[in-house]
Formats: C-alpha cells, sequence, structure tokens
C-alpha cells in the first residue's frame, strides 16, 4: 500500500470515528429498546418483535459512500492526493468498513442470542439476508452483510460522483431513470416476481453475483474519478 | 523548480477568472502574487497545486504538468485562508495525516510552530478560532517543506505579532533551504520586505513582472512644482499623477538622480500603492 493510500485511510478513519460511534449508540439504544418490547410481547399471543442490523448498517454505508465524495475527495485533493489513490483508498475503506461493520453487527447478533435463548426471551428475533440461504451463522452473515455493503457503497459512490461531475441534471436523470424503471417493474409486475423468484432460489451464487456487479461498478467509478476536481459541477 | 505558465485560461460560465496568463518563475525565492480580489490569483493557484483545471493552456513544472502527477504535488503545498482542514478532525490527527502526504514533512518543525502558536493537539479543527486554525495552516504549510509553498491569504484572523512571528520563520526557514514560496496577500506593505519578485495580476492577466529591488529603483515617487515635474516626466511612464495648489506628485518610471537634479523631492513607492495604481490604471484605461 503505497503511502498516500495510508494517508488516506487514516483520513477517512479518522474522520469517521465519530459519526460511527454515534451510529453505533443509536443502534445499542434501539436494540435495547428493542429487546424491551420484546420481553413485554412475551405475554402476548404469537408476539414477535422482529430486529434486523441490516437495514441500519445497509443504509449507513449508503450515506459514507455518497459522503466520501461530496466531502472527502474535496479535502483529499487539497492534501495533494492524486486520483488513482483516492479510488485505490475508497475501495479499501468500503471493504474495511463494511466488514468492521458486519463484524460487530454479527458479534452482536451471537451474543444476543446467547442471551435471549438463556432468559427465553422468544418473542425477540433477528432478521438477516443470511437466512434466505439457510445458513444463519457467525462467519455467513459476516460474508453476506461484507458482499451487500460493498455493493451499497459503490453503487452511492457512483451515484455521488454523477451528481458531483454531472450536477443535477445528470445526477437526477440518473436517479430519475432508475425511479421510473421501479415503478415500470412494480406496475407490471416483473419486479415483485423477480423478488419472489429471488426468495424461492438465493443461494450463495446469489451473492457472488453481487459482489461481481459491484466490482464493476465500483471499477466505472475510476472513470468519474480520474479527472475530478475540487470544484462541483 | 521551474514554473512555466503559459497562455493559461480558466472560464467559470461566462466569466473569465485567468485570461491568457503567461509568465515563469525560474528560481526558489519567495515571489508575491499580488492583485485585487477576483484578479485570479486563487485560480492560479488552485490550478498550478492540481486541484482545479485549466480551460486553456497549461502550467508546466521542470517541463511536466503537475495535474494528478504524484511526484510532482507532493512537491506543492497550497494552503488557503480558510476551509484547508476538515472540521471533524484534530489537529494531531491533520499533522499526521500531511505526514503522510510530503515526503519532505519535518515533524519536528510542526510540533516547534504548534507549540509557538499555543495550539491544542487534541482540539479540533471546528473548535479553532479563525487566528487559530490560520496558525494551524501556516504550521503544515511551513512544516511540508514542499519546494513549492503557496500560501494563498494564510493568516486571516491571526494578530500580529503571530504574523511577524510567521514572517520571521518563514524567513528563517528559507535561508536554512531555498523554496519556491509563492505568497498571495492583501497585507502588502508588512510583508513586502519579503518579496524577493512580484507578480501582479488584473482581471486574469499579468500587468506586472520585476524583481522587488529593481522595482525599488526604477519606479519612484517625485513631487515638486508643476512645470519641474511635468518636464521631469516627458516621455518617461507614468503610473499615476496628481495635483493640488501649484504642485504636481507623480508614480513615475525613472532615476532617483536625474529627479533630484531637476530639484525634485523623490521617495521610493511603497508595493502597495504600486498594486492599487497598477490595478486602477488599467481599469481606467
Amino acid at each position: 500500500m503505497t503511502r498516500q493510500v495510508k494517508g488516506l485511510l487514516f483520513f477517512f478513519l479518522s474522520d469517521l470515528r465519530h459519526s460511527f460511534t454515534i451510529f453505533w449508540s443509536i443502534l445499542l439504544i434501539a436494540l435495547a429498546l428493542s429487546l424491551g418490547i420484546a420481553y413485554l410481547l412475551l405475554d402476548v399471543q404469537d408476539g414477535v418483535f422482529f430486529f434486523g442490523f441490516p437495514f441500519a448498517t445497509y443504509i449507513n454505508v449508503g450515506i459514507v459512500g455518497f459522503l466520501i465524495v461530496k466531502d472527502y475527495i474535496p479535502f483529499s485533493l487539497k492534501l495533494g492526493a492524486v486520483r488513482k489513490n483516492i479510488f485505490a483508498a475508497a475501495g479499501v475503506l468500503f471493504v474495511l468498513y463494511g466488514f468492521i461493520m458486519a463484524m460487530i453487527s454479527s458479534t452482536l447478533h451471537f451474543i444476543i442470542n446467547l442471551i435471549i435463548e438463556a432468559v427465553g426471551l422468544h418473542s425477540f428475533m433477528f432478521l438477516h439476508p443470511a437466512q434466505l440461504i439457510g445458513s444463519d451463522t457467525w462467519l455467513t452473515r459476516i460474508a453476506v452483510d461484507t458482499v451487500m455493503m460493498f455493493g451499497v457503497f459503490a453503487l452511492f459512490f457512483l451515484l455521488a460522483l454523477l451528481f458531483y461531475r454531472g450536477g443535477l441534471i445528470i445526477g437526477g436523470s440518473v436517479v430519475g431513470l432508475i425511479g421510473v424503471t421501479l415503478l415500470f417493474g412494480i406496475a407490471q409486475g416483473w419486479l415483485f416476481e423477480f423478488f419472489l423468484n429471488l426468495y424461492h432460489t438465493i443461494d450463495y451464487v446469489f451473492f457472488a453475483q453481487v459482489f461481481g456487479i459491484s466490482i464493476l461498478i465500483y471499477g466505472l467509478t475510476y472513470f468519474l474519478v480520474r479527472g475530478i476536481t475540487t470544484v462541483k459541477a | 523548480m521551474k514554473i512555466e505558465v503559459k497562455e493559461l485560461t480558466k472560464r467559470y460560465g461566462e466569466k473569465e477568472a485567468l485570461s491568457n496568463l503567461s509568465f515563469t518563475l525560474n528560481e526558489p525565492k519567495i515571489y508575491g502574487l499580488l492583485g485585487r480580489n477576483g484578479a485570479g490569483k486563487t485560480t492560479f493557484m488552485e490550478i498550478l497545486a492540481g486541484q482545479i483545471t485549466a480551460t486553456k493552456g497549461e502550467v508546466l513544472i521542470d517541463g511536466v504538468r503537475p495535474f494528478d502527477n504524484q511526484r510532482l504535488i507532493e512537491s506543492i503545498c497550497l494552503i488557503k485562508e480558510g476551509n484547508n482542514f476538515k472540521k471533524d478532525l484534530k489537529i494531531k490527527h491533520v499533522l499526521k495525516i500531511y505526514s503522510y502526504f510530503y515526503p519532505t514533512w519535518d515533524q519536528e518543525l510542526a510540533d516547534k510552530l504548534i507549540d509557538e502558536y499555543g495550539l491544542d493537539r487534541n482540539a479540533k479543527i471546528k473548535t479553532l478560532s479563525k487566528g487559530m486554525e490560520s496558525a494551524l495552516g501556516i504550521s503544515v504549510g511551513l512544516a511540508s517543506k514542499a519546494p513549492i509553498t503557496i500560501f494563498d491569504e494564510p493568516y486571516i484572523g491571526l494578530d500580529a505579532p503571530s504574523r511577524k512571528k510567521f514572517y520571521e520563520i518563514l524567513l528563517e526557514e528559507f535561508q536554512n533551504e531555498k523554496r519556491t514560496i509563492i505568497f498571495s496577500t492583501h497585507l502588502i506593505d508588512e510583508v513586502s520586505l519579503l518579496f524577493e519578485e512580484v507578480l501582479i495580476i488584473r482581471e486574469g492577466k499579468l500587468v506586472l513582472q520585476e524583481e522587488t529591488d529593481s522595482l525599488r529603483q526604477s519606479i519612484i515617487s517625485v513631487s515638486g512644482p508643476v512645470d519641474a515635474v511635468k518636464t521631469y516626466i516627458e516621455n518617461k511612464e507614468t503610473l499615476e499623477i496628481k495635483q493640488l495648489a501649484g504642485m504636481m506628485n507623480a508614480y513615475v518610471y525613472g532615476e532617483k538622480e536625474e529627479a533630484l537634479e531637476y530639484g525634485l523631492d523623490v521617495e521610493g513607492v511603497p508595493i502597495q500603492e504600486l498594486m492599487i495604481h497598477l490595478t486602477e490604471r488599467k481599469r481606467g484605461a
């Protein structure tokens, strides 16, 4: 790893540490509240409280992916970073940050499961995409989350770059196009069918495909990072 | 490092910030880059530092374009009047980050400057006053020891003793190790003695590039009776003429000895006055 990439990673991680701590503090409070609610549901027939870390963590990485472009790239250029190193550092950050998030959430998932088993809090259940492939273990959750978060990172990084380089016209057009396509999908039913089909057939191959597509999206961002400046479009 | 600026043009929509700007900085010196607000100084510095691109023309450092060239970019440190550092970082983080980006980074000097300006290493940037943030910028710029160090109004909010300290350390560092320092400021009188060469930009164009010593010798302020001054300035290039109650004062390209022979009072022209007149003259032309 070059000196500049190390410097960029140190910069990103030093600055992200604060928001990372706030995020996990809020999420842990939400988890504690959810456990409390689940306890109250013990006496309710069929009362179950579902909690899923991925709902929060995937949104968090999406926001970070966006912020990398909006805040970090201009400052990286001011520091004297060259574009290829910014691209490389962003990629390493996506994997590293996603992996750390996945590890924390999977470990918490594991510990809380042990506790609720011990105290018999059967009204509390975790939701996780790994359950769809029938292998909800500590390791598979980390693997699935890391892959999915890398994908979310790459997608939001690309969208943010489109807004940064192309302004509202290009960025907004792409988002609008995606929105219209999704609406068509819902109206014509193929989007619902796709997810239904995915739900029945999902396996490891799906996550491998997501990883492959994510790498492709991340690779495409190089062409937008290459000529980036400190001035937004 | 030799800096060549060739027909550099930068447009922001309809507005032209730089217009065919050309000049060469041949050797490590302290250059004063002067001009009024909106003259294009910051735009030029940002292009030189590879932060933005030119619309036309080019900047070459030792014959190579600096844009996205790691070897050259890490030889250039640009400190602007504000927004140099991300607000959530601590001072110690900023120093560590810069040490990764500048191979010539001098941690000892950075520590000395941080102590000199009384900055708390654990303080976040967002908690610093304007003056303290400027002090950090100055410390980083000097400690980078980058062969091309650019200061663009680096001391907003900094008090007079702190500015004096900065000039002293800047000169000391420059004498220890020659480097190209490009300095843009509006407090011209305060720093004009530091400048070895002055460049004045007006509306994106270069109006003057001259060594400070020769500038001081070649442009003089003469005053005396109207007829005597008029006779003296005949066939000479003048920058400014003022007339009041039978007396005349003129800023003129000329020699002190010759003016004295005409019985005129002769004084030097402060660089700040020169900048004002050069930019005003063209504006009215």
